[in-house]
């Protein structure tokens, strides 16, 4: 397990432990979880402490609506113990741009159903869209000594890093770090001449682009990174 | 402390006995005990259901996420090892993903991305951005004025008089004197060009 510098924030984490995250920001903790022992702990933490609030309390006995549940699921329940097959692992995609394979998360792996279908953007990056139901995310690779051009966000941007690390004003971020944006930063992601990278982002809206000529991606960075 | 170190730091004496509702696990785990399982049920149910009541407001599928929790118990009770932590937060993990999966149910419509929702915000991004910056990027700039020299006139001008001279659709419709409608169509089919010209160099 790599060392991780930068962590969703606490209040991500409590609601990917009471599961009232979209899917596709689920999927972004549930791979930055894979990374990192310590949100590990903290989501085991929350799910205790959710867990307390919800159940341990006296539930009351005016619940007419249990008796006949109770009688059903007696009625019904299977005799012997019914192992549910796992579920059967989809044939698993890798993640390979221009004949390089991408080592991802398993929660990301078991996602990737399909070759990914990658679209160039100028400046030496890709963008490949990975469906979550009715959502998506974005795969979004920056060649060495390349970037993406100043932008804000009109929404949040969720990011993690699954190869290599990128720079902005900000700081660096390496694998398994996980980054969250909002129309507050304006920032200027930018990998090194060492070393390419590959991260996932989930977007709450469009990019924004603030630089000059680059507006002109302010229509088309929906076609490209929503 | 977890009850995995409870049970490390008292092998030397005795074995931690099992909690009563991890007794009703192991009843039905290895025995199938439907006895034990309503003691369960008996305890658990009613806490998940007010559980359930905050996530939706329909009685039916409250009850019905009991009913799939309680069921998932009775299946996956052999999962359940005590370093796992309290009965009740296994419980309520299993809770919390089988109301994911309900939510998830009833919301999956496909979602229809078209094209006037793409194109929404052009005019306001338009106007409410004048600043005027270099671009940081060589590369893109010069990769966009490629793309821009292969449009046809018409929206050449259109793109080269909103993007590259900051004016407002407005003002670029008055100087052209075309209707606004006509700007904002250019500028969608340029825009659209432009994608597929990126598309086809790679």
């Amino acid at each position: 397990m790599t060392h991780i510098n930068h962590h969703p924030a606490p209040d991500l984490l409590r609601d990917f432990a009471a599961g009232t995250l979209a899917p596709s920001t689920a999927l972004l903790i549930a791979a930055h979880r894979e990374y990192c022992s310590h949100c590990q702990q903290q989501i085991a933490n929350h799910e205790a402490l959710l867990a307390q609030t919800a159940l341990e309390a006296d539930g009351g006995d005016d619940q007419p609506a249990l008796d006949g549940m109770l009688e059903t699921l007696l009625a019904h329940l299977p005799e012997h113990t019914v192992r549910e097959p796992e579920a059967l692992p989809t044939a698993i995609q890798p993640l390979t741009l221009h004949h390089r394979t991408f080592e991802l998360p398993q929660v990301l792996a078991r996602q990737l159903h399909q070759p990914t279908r990658w679209s160039a953007l100028p400046g030496r990056l890709h963008q490949a869209r990975l469906a979550v139901e009715n959502s998506h995310l974005n795969f979004i690779h920056m060649d060495k000594n390349s970037g993406v051009p100043t932008h804000t966000h009109k929404g949040r941007e969720y990011t993690l890093v699954l190869h290599g690390g990128f720079s902005d004003a900000n700081g660096d971020y390496r694998l398994g770090d996980f980054v969250c944006l909002d129309q507050r930063h304006q920032h200027q992601p930018q990998t090194d001449s060492h070393e390419d990278c590959l991260v996932i982002s989930a977007l709450e809206g469009p990019l924004h682009f603030t630089s000059g000529l680059a507006r002109l991606f302010n229509p088309l960075s929906q076609l490209f990174f929503r | 402390m977890t009850i995995a170190t409870q049970v490390m730091d008292h092998t030397m004496a005795k074995p931690v006995p099992l909690d009563p509702q991890q007794q009703w696990l192991v009843q039905i785990a290895q025995h199938r005990d439907k006895l034990a399982f309503a003691e369960l049920f008996r305890h658990y149910a009613p806490r998940l259901l007010n559980h359930a009541r905050q996530h939706f407001s329909s009685d039916a599928l409250a009850e019905e996420m009991v009913q799939e929790t309680l069921t998932k118990v009775w299946l996956k009770a052999h999962l359940y090892h005590r370093d796992k932590g309290q009965v009740s937060t296994w419980l309520f993990t299993i809770a919390r993903n089988v109301r994911f999966d309900m939510l998830r149910r009833q919301r999956a419509r496909p979602e229809q991305l078209c094209a006037d929702e793409i194109y929404l915000d052009l005019e306001s991004e338009a106007d409410a951005h004048s600043d005027n910056e270099r671009l940081d990027r060589p590369i893109i700039e010069q990769q966009l004025k490629h793309y821009c020299a292969q449009l046809p006139p018409g929206q050449r001008q259109v793109v080269q008089l909103i993007y590259f001279d900051d004016r407002s659709q407005q003002e670029v419709a008055d100087a052209l004197g075309i209707p606004l409608g006509t700007v904002k169509s250019r500028l969608r089919l340029a825009l659209a060009k432009i994608r597929e010209l990126i598309d086809d160099t790679h």
